[in-house]
């Protein structure tokens, strides 16, 4: 080999060794000591606290990379817009938010920070957290996040009103989350089938969205019932029931099987009643 | 262990041709290693252009939140050749805040992009910068009537009084949203020299009721006795606003004026009359104002009744009580519901009995106007009503009655609130019925919060506040061992 080439070589190895060094050599003293992240729901904000460890003298200036902090409901990743520093505050508007747009100043010693998360979707999301000084890579670390399924429920109850010739039954219900994650746009149909001939009467469907450990109403105008059937006696009542959209008027002899329906991703639940309930005399 | 195989390459042959190699690398290292932040300011600062507005805004968001480092990089921007460019710079070094933009952007006040000259004359008044007031009085004669508008916002946040005249003489402006931007800019100079001008608005029938808050801010002296002249203007909003702005000047002596003013030809001045004499509530106020206001409850016009019967409400008139009483039947609810809220705040416990069959009124409205009124009262009478208003047909009376019972404080109230808790559907009722029984205390009323705070159907905010009236009661129990151990 020609002693020119090995020259040549020589110093493209000694390029590459430069840069090696100039890469992983000589930056801050900064570790991820701690990552945590409180419960959090589908929807919900929550927020990872990350410590980290400035082993330095001197405070340094560091900027962090976070992937999958936000993940949408195809499953791509966005990135968080803000940091938190020093919060000690439970709400979220009261915190100190830094931009992602400027390096974080650590003291020498402990420093916390927080980061946003939020999910579309339930699962597993493996939040990685890069801590960077000029482009130098000072450490990295992975937190699981674990968001969890809601666990949706229905109830349906009725009162009874008996005025002139008519038996008003007015229905109320509720969907029941008493799961930890919220279910957004969960899919309720109401079916009304008149029992004697199997025949489909009314059919009507809403979304609702319910927060963990909660319940929302089915009806949509306080003091006004989700769904009314009035069985007539004699004349009919001619009352319109406005605003209530979910109205049946049968007849002395009729009975409805009155079904919800609620449907989340997987989950599918259901309540049944009977109108007028079976033992009570037409 | 680093430096020692730097010692042993410079010991070797070729050390001229590694120095070189080294000082290669040193120039590499030094290109790549750039301030990030300065790359950053760079790549954002050309994004400013971009034909995106949703890119060149969240730039412009991007550099703010970077503040002071990304000064002088916009300052720059200032010249680029693209006017989105430097009109985003000039809006984002006022919102920086950074004083060393000042000369810059007056630089710009003569661009030739709109844009450019808007967002700088804003800036300078964001950035307080007492030197750009002779740019940005030059700039009201600029043609384009956005910049015109936004060097006069700025004028006003500067509060020089030099810019008094100069804006005064730009009120040409048939726009409401200019006229309401220049009353406010002479509002904020607060210069006594604004005050004509000022007055003057109070004839416009869009923007007077404004201006005559806004002359609120003078000193009366100042004011008073040119709103006198005004009183006997032939325009009758004019008369009206001249009116209101009493109202706002509280000075004691627009007391015999006002009263004057309740037998104005025309309802607007006197309804406006009405409704300023309730804002005068010293005892000598009301020895002027009491009799004319009771003696305005038989206004033909309801508006003047309506606004008369709402003073002596403030003035808290014992005297008027039979009169609003009277009012309670009446067929107009508006003026139903006044007289039911001035019995409310004079507080007579005499009056419950005639606001008691106003609780069988088909008009939701008027039964929380009777809701509120007892509240106001007390008494033993007010609670047996409140409690038989718990079963209401309405959500807003149901929730009106709790919260009243709540703040009354009667222990009588715990067993009807519990059992209204057994039927209520309502989330907001059910929250209010919880922080009721939290306000009235007692072991019953734990013992129901602990059943709401355990169940795991109930409605999450109506369980939250449970827990949260559960922690301070026994966090109070608690102190209370501990101090007497």
């Amino acid at each position: 080999m020609k002693k020119s080439t090995l020259i040549s070589i020589s110093a493209a190895l000694l390029i590459l060794a430069l840069g090696v060094l100039w890469y992983y050599g000589s930056g801050a003293d900064v570790k991820i000591i701690d990552m945590n992240a409180s419960s959090v729901g589908v929807r919900e904000s929550g927020k990872l606290d990350i410590v980290l460890q400035n082993n330095g003298s001197k405070p340094v200036d560091v900027w962090l990379e976070v992937e999958n902090a936000f993940v949408d409901k195809n499953g791509e990743a966005r990135s968080t817009s803000r940091l938190i520093i020093s919060n000690d505050s439970v709400d979220p508007w009261d915190a100190k938010f830094v931009s992602l747009q400027k390096p974080i100043h650590l003291l020498p010693g402990n420093n916390s920070v927080s980061v946003w998360l939020g999910y579309e979707l339930p699962g597993e999301y493996p939040v990685n957290v890069k801590v960077i000084e000029n482009s130098r890579l000072l450490d990295e670390g992975t937190y699981l996040v674990q968001i969890p399924l809601p666990e949706i429920h229905l109830k349906l109850e009725y009162e009874t009103e008996s005025r002139n010739t008519s038996d008003i039954y007015r229905i109320y219900g509720y969907l029941i989350n008493k799961g930890l994650g919220s279910a957004m746009d969960v899919s309720t149909n109401l079916t009304v089938i008149d029992e004697r001939t199997g025949e489909l009467v009314f059919t009507s469907s809403r979304t609702y969205d319910v927060r963990n450990n909660d319940k929302v109403p089915l009806w949509s105008w306080p003091d006004y019932p989700y769904a009314i059937v009035e069985i007539v006696h004699g004349e009919p009542s001619g009352e319109s029931y406005m605003p209530v959209q979910n109205v049946v008027i049968g007849e002395i002899e009729d009975r409805f099987l009155i079904n919800v329906t609620s449907t989340w991703q997987d989950q599918v639940v259901s309540a049944e009643l009977l109108i007028p309930p079976r033992g009570e005399s037409k | 262990m680093r430096m020692t195989k730097l010692h042993e390459l410079f010991s070797c042959r070729h050390a001229k041709l590694l120095i070189l190699l080294l000082l290669l690398s040193g120039i590499c290292a030094g290109c790549l290693g750039q301030d990030p932040l300065e790359a950053r300011v760079k790549k954002l600062t050309h994004s400013l252009g971009d034909k995106d507005q949703n890119v060149s805004y969240a730039s412009v968001y991007a550099l703010v939140d970077i503040g002071e480092p990304a000064v002088d990089s916009l300052i720059k921007a200032l010249k680029n050749d693209s006017p989105q460019v430097r009109s985003l710079a000039a809006r984002a070094l006022g919102e920086i805040g950074d004083q060393k933009a000042v000369g810059f952007l007056i630089e710009v006040l003569d661009d030739p992009s709109p844009e450019v000259r808007m967002n700088a004359a804003f800036s300078l008044g964001s950035l307080g910068a007492a030197e750009a007031v002779e740019p940005l009085i030059e700039l009201l004669k600029d043609e384009n009537e956005g910049v015109v508008l936004s060097a006069v916002s700025s004028l006003g946040e500067l509060r020089d009084p030099r810019a008094v005249e100069p804006i005064c003489e730009v009120l040409n402006d048939n726009n409401y949203d200019a006229r309401w931007k220049i009353a406010s800019a002479l509002r904020g100079i607060g210069d006594p020299r604004a005050i004509d001008t000022l007055l003057g608005l109070l004839g416009d029938k869009e923007l007077g009721p404004s201006v005559a808050s806004m002359l609120g801010n003078f000193e009366s002296e100042q004011v008073f006795g040119k709103v006198i002249k005004l009183l006997d203007s032939r325009d009758p909003t004019t008369r009206a606003n001249a009116v209101a702005v009493f109202e706002y000047l509280q000075d004691p002596a627009a007391v015999p004026y006002l009263v004057e003013m309740l037998d104005d030809r025309a309802p607007e001045v006197r309804k406006e009359a009405a409704f300023a004499l309730g804002f005068f509530k010293e005892p000598g106020e009301v020895a002027q104002s009491e009799q004319p206001l009771i003696k305005a409850l038989e206004d033909s016009e309801p508006e003047v009744k309506e606004a008369a019967a709402r003073s002596l409400g403030r003035i808290k008139s014992k005297e008027s009580i039979p009169y609003l009483e009277e009012l309670l039947q009446d067929n107009n609810q508006n003026l139903q519901t006044a007289a039911i809220e001035a019995l409310g705040r004079i507080g007579d416990p005499e009056v419950v009995d005639a606001l008691t069959p106003l609780l069988e009124n088909k008009k939701w409205k008027v039964r929380t106007e009777v809701v509120d009124a007892l509240v106001e009262i007390g008494g033993p009478e007010a609670v047996n009503s409140l409690i038989s208003l718990l079963g209401d047909e309405n959500y807003r009376v149901r929730q009106g009655a709790a919260e009243g019972l709540g703040k009354l404080g009667d222990q009588r109230a715990v067993e009807p609130l519990l059992k209204a808790l057994e039927t209520e559907r309502e989330r907001n009722v059910r929250a209010v019925e919880v922080r009721a029984l939290g306000e009235l205390g007692g072991s019953e009323a734990v013992e129901g919060l602990r059943r709401i705070n355990k169940d795991m159907e109930e409605y999450w905010n109506v369980r939250t506040a449970a827990e949260n009236i559960l922690e301070k009661i026994e966090g109070v129990e608690e102190a209370n061992v501990s101090s007497t151990s």
